[in-house]
């Protein structure tokens, strides 16, 4: 399942200020694995995922991904490489479903002329009616997509991302504010860009179930440091993430 | 938006067509049976009317695709004096090139000029845009007049349109300016459903959320301004072509307000076509309507004097807050109500 690191984390340290937001973090993603990253509110986790998808400036350390150095890429050419990211709050615009996933395609296809021919929306529109069939929103295609409910902008948002066919994909607590059903429908979708797909995942998530279930590593963070790191039942067994959920 | 029922697509592009139902095409069909007959029973007076919106409705999709970026712009008119004075260079000897190689050419020397003048415009969005195309507007308006220091009035002037040595007249015009502005509409509406017109939507919303989705504002801000700078400088060329001179007292600071404002926003942001044209006809027609009204009031109640004309911002401001309060995302919504009305059309849900 698992093999060599395709995207590596190096000694990343982030400020805002007096507040260090994360310590010197290393991590390394394999290709082909999901990673849950977790840890109590405040960790560090989005700031780091943040780092990685270049919305925040890391004060020091380096960032790898396919081998070449990231560090300082603006964020459209990381996804670009095939980096993608799905936001805790998901964002639409207002706009039709289709036309919300449709614009993935600019992404890889920046071409100005190139984009305005009818060969290229019909493209685009091919492409987002696969991924509309994937994360199965076919009843709403034609909904506007900023008066659907959380559970479906999120979907939206993950074919989005979809759009420009990344090769990591993080998502950030994909199953916050979801009912149970619709967390079931986002697992089943995880692991099957996962197993069918071939999809890198980096998954932050809060529900324990969903990161048991589905993680293959688990790298646990607390006040912007890893502390822990390996398959669920080592790190449940770790004093030091005990004592970071439970306190000393 | 619904999907009408009983109507089946066999292809994408057939299915984000403009023409979704037949009455759409009736729709349109009847539109244009109305304007490509109207100069033939009309006066002259109504004719050189519909020219002017033709003119201003050109100039106010581009404007009303950089509001939906989220970059308001108060500098049109300065730019549509651009557009003019590069027509008025490139139609005068010694290059005396024929209209319909002057009109692109201004639509891309404005759409230059707006690209360099939207460089710091690139770093900020929002209500900042006011203050920069405030200094953009009158910056233009300056150079307008430097250009022309040497001429009393600064006029420049335009020459007629003529094909083969066959000068238009007014009826001519009429059909050339029809054309111009059904080509610019159908070109701002296939950028509105391309990836790249999403995209422009995208960053009006939240430019830094859009740059997680690989979406560069830097970017598209810019495509948004180039689009815009065409947009008006067409609008200018057709202006220069209509009135036949241009001053830049013409293209006063007003007037991109009134387009901001009447234009884009009465008109409906983010309905490129049907929104511009709509704000264009409610700030030409009711100006125009207005200042009749008042002069017949000034003649009917001589006490007021020259206050009248003070009446007619007031008058203009009460419909404009009267159409916004009865449709406040503009009258592109009043459209769509029809359009679903007639869609439903025996039922009414």
């Amino acid at each position: 399942m698992s093999g060599l690191p395709i995207l590596e984390v190096k000694d990343v340290s982030l400020r805002f200020g007096g507040v260090v937001a994360l310590r010197s973090v290393s991590l390394s993603v394999n290709k082909g694995e999901i990673l849950a990253i977790v840890g109590p509110n405040g960790s560090g986790k989005t700031s780091l995922l943040n780092c990685i998808c270049g919305f925040y400036k890391p004060q020091s350390g380096r960032i790898f991904f396919k081998g070449v150095d990231i560090t300082r890429m603006p964020i459209h050419k990381r996804m670009e490489m095939g980096l993608g990211r799905t936001l805790q709050t998901p964002y639409v615009f207002p706009g039709t479903v289709y036309e919300n996933i449709m614009v993935g395609y600019v992404v890889r296809n920046g071409g100005i002329f190139r984009n305005l021919t009818y060969g290229a929306v019909e493209e685009a529109r091919r492409r987002a009616e696969e991924l509309i069939d994937f994360v199965e929103l076919e009843p709403y295609r034609d909904a506007i997509a900023t008066e659907l409910p959380m559970g479906l902008r999120k979907r939206v948002e993950l074919a989005r991302v979809l759009m420009w066919d990344p090769e990591v994909i993080m998502l950030d607590e994909p199953a916050s504010g979801l009912s149970l059903d619709e967390r079931r429908d986002m697992a089943r979708f995880i692991l099957e860009l996962n197993e069918v797909w071939g999809k890198t995942i980096i998954l932050i998530e809060h529900e324990m179930n969903m990161v048991k279930d589905l993680a293959h590593r688990i790298i646990v963070m607390d006040s912007g440091r890893k502390i822990a790191e390996g398959l669920f039942k080592e790190i449940t067994r770790d004093a030091r993430v005990l004592a970071a959920y439970l306190g000393e | 938006m619904s999907r009408p029922s009983g109507v089946f697509k066999e292809s994408y592009l057939a299915d984000m067509g403009f023409i979704q139902k037949r009455f759409h095409l009736v729709g349109l069909l009847l539109l244009f049976a109305f304007l490509s007959t109207l100069p033939l029973y009309a006066g002259d007076f109504y004719t050189s009317l519909f020219m002017l919106i033709f003119t201003f409705s050109v100039a106010i999709m581009g404007l009303n695709l950089l509001t939906a970026a989220g970059l308001f712009s108060v500098s049109t008119a300065a730019l549509m004096g651009v557009g003019a004075f590069t027509a008025s260079f490139l139609s005068q000897p010694p290059l005396s090139l024929p209209f319909f190689i002057v009109i692109p050419l201004s639509g891309i020397a404005t759409m230059a000029v707006a690209s360099v003048f939207a460089l710091p415009a690139l770093r900020i969005k929002g209500y900042y845009m006011l203050f920069l195309t405030t200094a953009t507007q009158f910056t233009i308006e300056w150079i307008l007049n430097y250009i022309t220091k040497n001429v009393p009035g600064s006029v420049v002037y335009i020459a007629p349109m003529s094909i083969l040595g066959h000068e238009f007249g007014m009826i001519e015009k009429y059909y050339v300016f029809l054309a111009i502005a059904t080509i610019m509409g159908y070109l701002i509406a296939h950028i509105g459903r391309t990836p790249l017109g999403k995209a422009i939507v995208m960053i009006g919303e939240k430019d830094y959320a859009a740059h997680i989705f690989g979406v560069s504002p830097l970017k598209y801000k810019a495509i948004a301004f180039a689009i815009y700078g065409l947009y008006a400088g067409v609008g200018g060329a057709m202006w220069g072509y209509q009135i036949g001179l241009a001053t830049p007292e013409h293209f006063g600071f007003m007037l991109s307000w009134e387009m901001l404002g009447v234009g884009v926003i009465v008109g409906g942001v983010g309905s490129y076509v049907w929104g511009s044209c709509l704000g264009t006809v409610v700030m030409i027609a009711i100006s125009q309507g207005i200042t009749i009204m008042v002069s017949r009031l000034s003649v009917m109640m001589p006490w007021l004097g020259p206050t009248a004309f003070g009446l007619r911002a007031i008058l203009y401001g009460v419909i404009i807050a009267g159409i916004l309060i009865a449709e406040p995302h503009g009258l592109a919504s009043l459209l769509r109500k029809v359009k679903r009305f007639f869609d439903l059309f025996p039922f009414s849900y």
